[in-house]
C-alpha cells in the first residue's frame, strides 16, 4: 500500500512538473511592470523616510525598512525588504551601530555600486557622544534639530549624486526644509525653557536622547537599559534607582515600542511619574506622522511631565 | 566432548584448580573471571572451557548471568579481573569470526530493514567501510536463507514476520557471517516446537561441522532435549557437564535455590518469573531507551 | 500575478537564489542525518546540541573569531560529553542530555548578558536569517554539506548495522562506541551547518519531521534516507516561495510546510491501513 502512494505521489508531483512547464513556457501575459519615474529610495527607518521624503518630494519615492512603532534595534528583515534593497537606487541609514542589520543586508541584496549615504557617520560640525562601551558613539542624532538640518542637507547631497538632473530641486527643498527645522528648533527651546531649571532631569528607557537633553538643556540622569534587547542586571537596575532618587529627576520616560514593566517597576521603586510613549527611531500612528511630529510631541511629553 | 567448568568455592581462592591448561582443542576459555555492572557482581569466579563443536546450553535463572558470559565471551564485555579468550585471542579479537544473535525481546522490528537487509548484515563486518556487497556476499546470504527456509520471504520487512520467521532471520545473519562462534541468547524462547527443532537442528549441524555454538535459555526441557552440554549458571558457575545435568535434584537446588519446590519423587517446580538481565548503565546504548524492555 | 512570474519573479533577486540553494541543500543534509536519529530516538539530542552550540558563538562573538567556528567547538564537544557522560553509565540518556543542554544554553546567555553592546547578529543564530547568506557563507556551506554526507556514504553499512542491532555490530567487530561519537559529531557539525539557514530553535525540526514522514512510508532503511533526504530538500522550494509572497520568516514557514507535509502523510497512510483492514487478508 505504501508502494501505491509513493506512486500516487510521483504521478501527482510528475503532473505538477507538467503543469509549471506549460505555465513558464506560455507566452507571458502577466502585467507589464508601470515604469516609475520617480527615485526609489529606501531608509531604514521611517523618520529618516520622512525626511527624505521632505527634501525629495515628488521626485522621490521611499519607503522604509523599519515599520512603523517598531523597534530599529532589534530588526529583523523579511523576504519584502530584501526585495526593496535590491531594487533601490538610494540607500538610506544612518550608521554609528544603530542600524548595521542594514548593512548585511546590503551586501546581500544591493547590486554592486548602489549609492548608501550614512548619515550620521563622518559628519563635520557635529560633536559625538559616547556610546555604551569606550569605541562607540551614541548614533541618535537627529532628535537634536539643529543635527537633523545637518542630515537634510547630506540628503539632499546625495540625492543630487544619484539624480543629477534635480540637483537644483533638491537643493532648493533642502533649504525649505532647514529653514523649517530652524523654526522648530526655536520653538523647542522655547517650550523647555518654560520648565523650571531644577526639574530638567529626566531618566529615559535607552539612551536615545543625550544629544536632545545637550542641545536643549536637560540632563540624563540615568538610562533603564543600555542596550535595547539585553535585560538590566539586578545590579545595574538597583544602582539606577538610587541614581535617580538621588537625582531627584521627576519622570521616567519610555517609548512606544519597548515593554513597560521594567519602567512601571522602576517608578514604583522611586516614586517618579512614567511616560511612556515618546517617540525617537520611528513614526507613529497620527500624529506622529513626520519628523516634526516627534519632535513636537516629544517636547510636549517632557514638557507636561516635568513642569 | 565435554565443557569444562570448575564449580565455585565458598573459600576465596585466587588459584584455579581445573580448567586452564592448553592441552584442549578450547574455543572460548574463562579464566578467574569476575565481572559485573556498576558496583555489582554479576558474574565470580568463573572458569569456563568449551570445545571445538560443542552445543552449549547456558542455564540458569534470570538475573544470573546468563547473558553476562554471552557478552564476555563476545567481546562486548570487559572483565574485572581474569581473561577471557575466543579462538585464541582474548575476545573481541576475533570477532569477525563471531556472530551473536541477540534477545528477541532486544531488538527494533519497527526497524525498516527486510529480511535480505538483515542477512545481508552478517557480511558487514568483513566489508569494511566504502565496500559494497559483492556477488560473494549475496551468494553466501542467498544460501544462509535457504538453509533457514527464509528464501521466500527476502523481502519482507521484519516487522511482518511472525517469532519464528524472526528467529530464522537473525540465525540466516549469523550464518552468512560464516562465524566459527555462535552466540545465541534465548535462541527457543517464544518460539513454536516445529521452530525450535527446526532451529537446533541447524545448530547441530552446525556444531558437527565443527562451528561451537552456545546458547543461553531459561527452558530446562529444551537445554535437556536439543543441547549436548550444559553450564548452569547462577551468580557463578554452579555445574556443568553433559545434557542430562539438569535432571540432577542436586543441581537444580543449586541453580534454583528458593525458586525450586520439589512436589515428591522426581518432581518439582521451578517458579522463575520472567524478566531480563538488566543490560546496566555501563553498556546502556541509544537504541536502549526504544522500549525493548517489558 | 500568473504562474510565471509567481515562480520567476523571486528568482530574479540573487539573495533569494542564494537563500534557496541554502535551505535545500541544508534541508537535505539534516533530513540525511536526521533518518538516524528518528530511528535511535535522539530527537531531544538533537534540540540539545543545536541549544549547545549558542555559548560557542557568544564566546566567539567575544573573542572575536568566526562565529561557526564557536559554534562547532561547543555543539561537537557537547555531543561527545553527552555520549561519554551516557556509556558512564550512571545516568539514563535523557537525563545526562537534560543537564548538559540546559548548562549549556544558560552558559550562553550568561555570557550574552555580560556583552555592553548591542548584538544583533547573535538574534540571527537564534531564529535564521537565511536571507542573509552571502556567497562566500553558501559556499562553505556545500562544502561542510558535502562532508557530512561523504562520510554517512562512506560508513552507511556499519552505521545501519551499529544502529539496528548495536549488540549484535559489536560482537562481530564493529567499532559501536566510535561510530556513536562518529554519528553525534556527525549530528552537531549539521546543526552547525544549518544555523544561518533555520536557527537554533528550528532545526531539531528540520532534522526529525522529513525523516519522521518518510518513516510512515518506507519499507526499507535506504528507500527511507532517500524519501527523507527528498522530502528535506523540495519542501524548502515551497516554503521559500510561501515566504516570499507573504513575507513571512523564511525558517519558520519551510518548518511549517515539513511539519504540513507530515499531517498530510500521517492521515493518508492512517486511512490507508484502515482500508486495507477491511480488505480480505492476502498472506
Amino acid at each position: 500500500m505504501s508502494s501505491r502512494l509513493a506512486c500516487k505521489a510521483s504521478h501527482a508531483l510528475a503532473f505538477a512538473a507538467l503543469a509549471l512547464a506549460l505555465a513558464t513556457s506560455s507566452a507571458g501575459c502577466g502585467s507589464t511592470s508601470t515604469t516609475d519615474a520617480r527615485l526609489t529610495v529606501v531608509a531604514s527607518t521611517t523618520v529618516f523616510a520622512d525626511m527624505v521624503a521632505s527634501v525629495g518630494g515628488g521626485l522621490v519615492s521611499v519607503t522604509s525598512l523599519v515599520p512603523k512603532s517598531a523597534d530599529v534595534h532589534t530588526f529583523e528583515p523579511r523576504p519584502a525588504d530584501m526585495k526593496a534593497v535590491a531594487s533601490a537606487s538610494l540607500l538610506v541609514m544612518n550608521g554609528l551601530g544603530l542600524d548595521d542589520w542594514m548593512e548585511r543586508m546590503i551586501t546581500n541584496a544591493a547590486p554592486e555600486g548602489t549609492p548608501v549615504v550614512k548619515l550620521a557617520e563622518n559628519l563635520p560640525g557635529v560633536e559625538l557622544l559616547p556610546g555604551e562601551t569606550e569605541d562607540t558613539q551614541n548614533p541618535h542624532l537627529w532628535l537634536d534639530v539643529k543635527y537633523a538640518q545637518l542630515y537634510a542637507d547630506r540628503i539632499a547631497a546625495a540625492l543630487s549624486q544619484v539624480d543629477p538632473a534635480h540637483a537644483a530641486d533638491y537643493d532648493s527643498s533642502a533649504a525649505a526644509y532647514v529653514q523649517e527645522l530652524e523654526e522648530l528648533d526655536a520653538w523647542v527651546r522655547a517650550q523647555i525653557a518654560t520648565v523650571p531649571e531644577a526639574n530638567r532631569k529626566i531618566v529615559t528607557f535607552h539612551d536615545a536622547f543625550p544629544y536632545y537633553a545637550r542641545e536643549y538643556g536637560l540632563t540624563v540622569v540615568g538610562v533603564a537599559v543600555e542596550a535595547p534587547g539585553q535585560e538590566p542586571s539586578a545590579a545595574e537596575t538597583a544602582a539606577l534607582i538610587d541614581a535617580i532618587k538621588a537625582s531627584g529627576a521627576k519622570a521616567i520616560f519610555s517609548e512606544a515600542q519597548f515593554p513597560t514593566q521594567l519602567v512601571d517597576q522602576l517608578a514604583a521603586e522611586t516614586g517618579v511619574t512614567v511616560v511612556s510613549n515618546l517617540y525617537s527611531g520611528a513614526l507613529g500612528d497620527p500624529p506622529i506622522t513626520s519628523y516634526e511630529a516627534v519632535i513636537r510631541w516629544d517636547t510636549d511629553q517632557f514638557v507636561k511631565a516635568l513642569k | 566432548m565435554t565443557v569444562q567448568a570448575r564449580p565455585a568455592r565458598t573459600r576465596r581462592d585466587p588459584q584455579p584448580e581445573i580448567g586452564c591448561d592448553d592441552d584442549s582443542p578450547t574455543i572460548i576459555s574463562l579464566c578467574g573471571v569476575n565481572v559485573g555492572y556498576d558496583d555489582r557482581l554479576a558474574l565470580e569466579d568463573v572458569d569456563l572451557q568449551v570445545p571445538k563443536g560443542a552445543l552449549v546450553a547456558v542455564v540458569g535463572p534470570n538475573g544470573g548471568g546468563k547473558t553476562t558470559l554471552l557478552k564476555l565471551i563476545a567481546g562486548v564485555l570487559r572483565p574485572w579481573t581474569g581473561t577471557v579468550e575466543v579462538l585464541g585471542a582474548p575476545a573481541g579479537r576475533h570477532a569477525q569470526r563471531v556472530a551473536y544473535v541477540p534477545q528477541a525481546e532486544l531488538v527494533d522490528w519497527s526497524f525498516p530493514v527486510s529480511v535480505w537487509n538483515v542477512a545481508m548484515m552478517g557480511r558487514y563486518p568483513r566489508l569494511g567501510p566504502l565496500r559494497h556487497p559483492g556477488r560473494a556476499d549475496r551468494e553466501a546470504v542467498a544460501a544462509a536463507l535457504e538453509r533457514v527456509d527464509m528464501a521466500d520471504r527476502a523481502r519482507s520487512t521484519i516487522g511482518a514476520l511472525s517469532g519464528g520467521q524472526r528467529r530464522r532471520a537473525f540465525l540466516a545473519r549469523a550464518m552468512a557471517a560464516e562465524a566459527d562462534v555462535y552466540l545465541l541468547d534465548e535462541p527457543v524462547t517464544g518460539v513454536d516446537l516445529p521452530t525450535q527443532e527446526a532451529i537446533m537442528a541447524l545448530m547441530a549441524d552446525e556444531a558437527d561441522s565443527g562451528k561451537t555454538v552456545v546458547a543461553t535459555t531459561h527452558d530446562l526441557a529444551a537445554a535437556t532435549r536439543h543441547f549436548r552440554s550444559i553450564v548452569a549458571v547462577n551468580r557463578c558457575v554452579v555445574a556443568s557437564g553433559p545434557a542430562d545435568l539438569v535432571t540432577d535434584r542436586d543441581v537444580l537446588a543449586r541453580i534454583y535455590g528458593p525458586h525450586l519446590l520439589v512436589l515428591g519423587k522426581g518432581i518439582g517446580i521451578i517458579d522463575d518469573s520472567h524478566h531480563h538481565d538488566d543490560p546496566a548503565g555501563r553498556e546502556r546504548h541509544f537504541h536502549e531507551d526504544r522500549g525493548g524492555r517489558p | 500575478m500568473n504562474l510565471q512570474e509567481t515562480v520567476l519573479d523571486p528568482l530574479a533577486f540573487p539573495f533569494f537564489v542564494r537563500a534557496l540553494v541554502a535551505s535545500m541543500i541544508v534541508g537535505l543534509v539534516c533530513a540525511t542525518v536526521g533518518s538516524y536519529m528518528v530511528l535511535r530516538g535522539l530527537a531531544f539530542m538533537g534540540d540539545a546540541l543545536s541549544h549547545s552550540a549558542f555559548p560557542g558563538v557568544v564566546v566567539a562573538y567575544i573573542v572575536k573569531a568566526p562565529l561557526y567556528f564557536g559554534a562547532s567547538i561547543a555543539a561537537v564537544g557537547t555531543a561527545l560529553a553527552i555520549g561519554w557522560l551516557t556509556r558512564q553509565g550512571r545516568l539514563r540518556t535523557d537525563t545526562a542530555i537534560g543537564v548538559l543542554f540546559a548548562a549549556m544554553f544558560a552558559l550562553g546567555i550568561f555570557l550574552f548578558s555580560t556583552i555592553p553592546n548591542y548584538v544583533g547578529d547573535l538574534f540571527g543564530f537564534l531564529f535564521g536569517n537565511v536571507l542573509g547568506i552571502g556567497f562566500g557563507d553558501l559556499l562553505s556551506l556545500a562544502a561542510l554539506a558535502a562532508l557530512v554526507l561523504a562520510t554517512v556514504l562512506i560508513f552507511w553499512k556499519e552505521l545501519l548495522y551499529a544502529t539496528f542491532d548495536p549488540l549484535g555490530a559489536a560482537a562481530s567487530g564493529l567499532p559501536v562506541a566510535r561510530l556513536d561519537y562518529l554519528l553525534l559529531a556527525l549530528i552537531a557539525l549539521t546543526i552547525v551547518i544549518s544555523l544561518q539557514a533555520v536557527g537554533i530553535i528550528l532545526v531539531v525540526a528540520m532534522l526529525i519531521t522529513p525523516a519522521a514522514t518518510a518513516q510512515l512510508v518506507a519499507r526499507s532503511f535506504g528507500r527511507l534516507v532517500v524519501t527523507a533526504a527528498a522530502i528535506g530538500a523540495l519542501c524548502p522550494i515551497l516554503g521559500l516561495y510561501l515566504s516570499y509572497w507573504l513575507n513571512s520568516a523564511s525558517g519558520a514557514t519551510v518548518v511549517l510546510v515539513e511539519s504540513g507535509l507530515f499531517l498530510v502523510v500521517l492521515a493518508a497512510t492512517g486511512l490507508a491501513g484502515r482500508l486495507r483492514r477491511l480488505e480480505p487478508e492476502a498472506d
